[in-house]
């Protein structure tokens, strides 16, 4: 017997239904609405050059007295934390009796291509921190880092871990040299400085196009083959359209911060191998003593868990606690299973933190 | 775009009844003479209008659907001439190939992939030196001539930077010709294990039922092909002399727009850096003095209260309770006004509290 047993009638059937949703969704196409991210109403508290701090603004008041800030990765928006009301990380954290906090990056330009890691880890997220704890009378928060932004957190807490209550970690890379991080593999033969000092600013187009290469078939081609199954749904267009408004709406990257970010990290591998230094300051990881929270997703392709798992050895935390999330790197916000888990597993694990 | 729908879909339905009865002919024995599936989907596109229509996710479901078009044709085309039953991996792997035009360095299922992704959203490194190179296309016609002549007297230098730059260029292309051959090498493996994956569903109960089904074997098989060369030590050093011959590339021909334009008297990307620079440099300077000078104020407060005799000297800024708070957010005018207005007294030098650069968004 061969591979296929496809019924010729049912073929034909499934050719039919396949032209049948394009031309409805060629229909719908010019109907649907323009979509926008960021559902939760917020107050800007405090900006700083393009930077603007957000608290997020809840039903109800607050029942956890020490707030969460959230240091959202440089690339993409951190609006993916808020997508829209039923898929939002925000607004569960705020069901739960969270104060949410967010760093919102902005969109560096040219003027801010010597904006280095010392800028955003000793400068803006400190300061920010700062502004939040004064706010609240407090010595410390809770910080809770999402990918490159959990990169950064963790050399925050590891520099300033008086300031950091509890660390909460998110799809985070801390070993960028296992042998199925793709990215990095790609990043190791780059000469980052003739690549820096060549583009200035690297461009939010690249870094996405980078993204999708790391998935050529499935990214570009059978994700739009799939989405003609919705196409003749308004509702499940639009929520895809917001998806993909926010996979393209890219900052560019400052030049000086992505040099340092390949160096160090991708490239040297230095939380790991160690002798990270940010700006005029050691990154020990060992001095991470609060008490850790790291997630991470089982299908994740661009941060994968052998990036994130090593973590546990490497802080100096004896209270760590690891939650391993089934789904992908953007799935661990957005999905139906993240609505139910992620919120909940972080407000039970801050509740029992204090 | 146009709404033509009642013009073609008689058409197309039409040609969908022909399919049908030419396959159940074919199925008989009989040859197939044309797979309309293709027409469809052209009569299709022509309602829509045709690819690049501005709007980017139809684009996108535009080239999606063809891709998958495609590839039904292919698999159909074989269904047409050998029952489903009698269909072999081998046997669907060539007609594969066959529907994407053959298998070659410069088309490849991979390569096709890559290009695809190029867009207002995602700008890759071909696509984006490809419109930069439009733009820088005299200065190469000029580097070319300048090679047959030989460097000396005052345009030496210049001729010698120009011949630097043709060989950056020469280089990239063969930078480039190394990539394409990898990305031939990945699409042969993705068939290869696509042809594998075919064979582990001949086991009875894990046939293929759908052509969907089918396409997703084939997305799945491409994606380990690619990965498979992806993640290769050969495919690392190529990726980083590609990425690194292109930026060699830009950064000499950056070099001599920049020098054209000095020569116009018009500032540079240089001139502009070193005006970056410095101002970031002094930023940060202004920044780690005001931390200072709140750290200062501090210490005095603290010093003041427990010496309220006044021994200590008193700070310069306003002194409290409280530590000063960052600037938040932009100040009312009120409360701008009533700050000013306090703060010639507190302070002739610099005001720890608020700063333009922090107040800025």
């Amino acid at each position: 017997m061969g591979p296929l047993r496809i019924d010729p009638k049912a073929a034909f059937d499934e050719v039919s239904r396949y032209t049948q949703k394009l031309t409805a969704g060629a229909k719908v196409l010019r109907e649907v609405d323009d979509v926008e991210y960021g559902a939760t109403e917020k107050e800007a508290i405090y900006r700083e050059d393009k930077l603007v701090l957000y608290r997020f603004k809840g039903d109800s008041t607050p029942i956890n007295k020490t707030p969460i800030l959230i240091v959202y990765a440089l690339v993409n928006r951190p609006f993916m934390t808020d997508l829209q009301a039923d898929r939002s990380l925000v607004r569960n954290l705020l069901a739960h009796g969270e104060d949410v906090y967010l760093i919102d990056w902005g969109y560096p330009d040219a003027a801010d291509r010597y904006v280095s890691l010392d800028d955003y880890i000793n400068g803006y997220i400190r300061r920010c921190v700062d502004v939040v704890a004064r706010r609240h009378k407090l010595k410390a928060i809770n910080v809770l880092g999402i990918c490159q932004g959990g990169a950064f957190s963790l050399c925050f807490a590891a520099i300033y871990p008086d300031k950091v209550k509890n660390l909460i970690t998110m799809v985070t890379p801390v070993d960028f040299h296992t042998p199925d991080n793709m990215l990095s593999h790609w990043t190791r033969g780059l000469d980052i400085d003739l690549f820096v000092d060549t583009l200035g600013n690297v461009p939010g187009d690249l870094m996405n196009y980078c993204y999708l290469t790391l998935k050529p078939f499935r990214l570009n081609l059978q994700k739009y083959v799939g989405l003609v199954d919705i196409l003749d749904n308004k509702e499940e267009l639009e929520n895809f359209l917001r998806m993909e408004k926010w996979i393209f709406d890219s900052p560019n990257q400052a030049g000086q911060a992505f040099r340092e970010f390949i160096r160090d990290f991708y490239q040297a591998n230095k939380l790991v191998e160690g002798g990270l230094k940010i700006g005029d300051k050691d990154v020990d990881l060992k001095k991470i003593t609060m008490p850790v929270l790291n997630i991470y997703a089982e299908q994740d392709h661009l941060v994968p868990p052998s990036a994130s798992i090593p973590m546990k050895n490497l802080i100096g935390t004896k209270d760590y606690t690891v939650l391993a999330f089934k789904g992908g790197h953007i799935g661990i916000y957005v999905s139906g299973r993240a609505q139910r888990e992620v919120a909940p597993t972080i407000h039970t694990w801050l509740s029992k933190h204090g | 775009m146009t709404d033509s729908k009642a013009a073609w879909m008689p058409d197309w339905q039409s040609m969908q009844k022909q399919f049908f009865s030419a396959w159940t002919d074919a199925a008989r024995g009989n040859a197939l003479p044309q797979m309309p599936i293709q027409q469809g989907f052209d009569l299709w596109m022509k309602s829509l209008g045709a690819r690049d229509s501005g709007n980017e996710v139809l684009d996108k479901v535009v080239g999606g659907a063809k891709q998958f078009t495609d590839f039904m044709q292919g698999v159909i085309g074989q269904l047409a001439t050998t029952p489903a039953e009698m269909a072999t991996p081998a046997s669907m792997r060539e007609a594969l190939e066959k529907a994407f035009g053959g298998l070659a360095p410069q088309n490849n299922p991979a390569l096709d992939a890559l290009r695809g992704i190029s867009s207002e959203g995602a700008k890759g490194f071909e696509e984006m030196f490809r419109e930069w190179l439009k733009q820088v296309k005299p200065l190469e016609t000029d580097a070319r001539s300048a090679l047959s002549m030989p460097a000396f007297g005052m345009n030496r230098e210049s001729q010698e930077r120009k011949q630097a730059m043709m060989q950056a260029f020469a280089d990239y292309q063969d930078q480039n010709n190394r990539y394409n051959t990898l990305m031939f090498k990945a699409s042969r493996l993705g068939l290869d294990k696509f042809e594998s994956k075919l064979a582990e569903r001949s086991e009875p109960g894990r046939e293929i039922t759908s052509m969907r089904g089918l396409y997703d074997v084939f997305v799945d098989a491409a994606e380990e092909g690619y990965a498979e060369v992806a993640l290769s030590a050969e495919f690392r050093e190529v990726y980083g002399a590609l990425v690194n011959s292109q930026m060699r590339v830009r950064q000499s021909v950056q070099d001599e727009v920049e020098r054209s334009t000095a020569s116009l008297g018009m500032p540079g990307r240089g001139e502009l850096d070193t005006v970056h620079q410095r101002m970031h440099d002094l930023r940060k300077r202004v920044a780690e003095l005001e931390e200072k000078l709140i750290q200062m104020t501090e210490l005095a407060t603290a010093a003041a209260g427990a010496n309220p005799a006044g021994d200590a000297v008193a700070p310069q800024a306003t002194a409290t309770d409280e530590p000063p708070e960052p600037q938040l957010s932009e100040p009312k005018p009120a409360a701008r006004a009533k700050r000013a207005k306090a703060a010639p007294k507190a302070t002739n030098a610099v005001q720890p509290k608020s700063s333009s650069r922090r107040s800025r968004s």
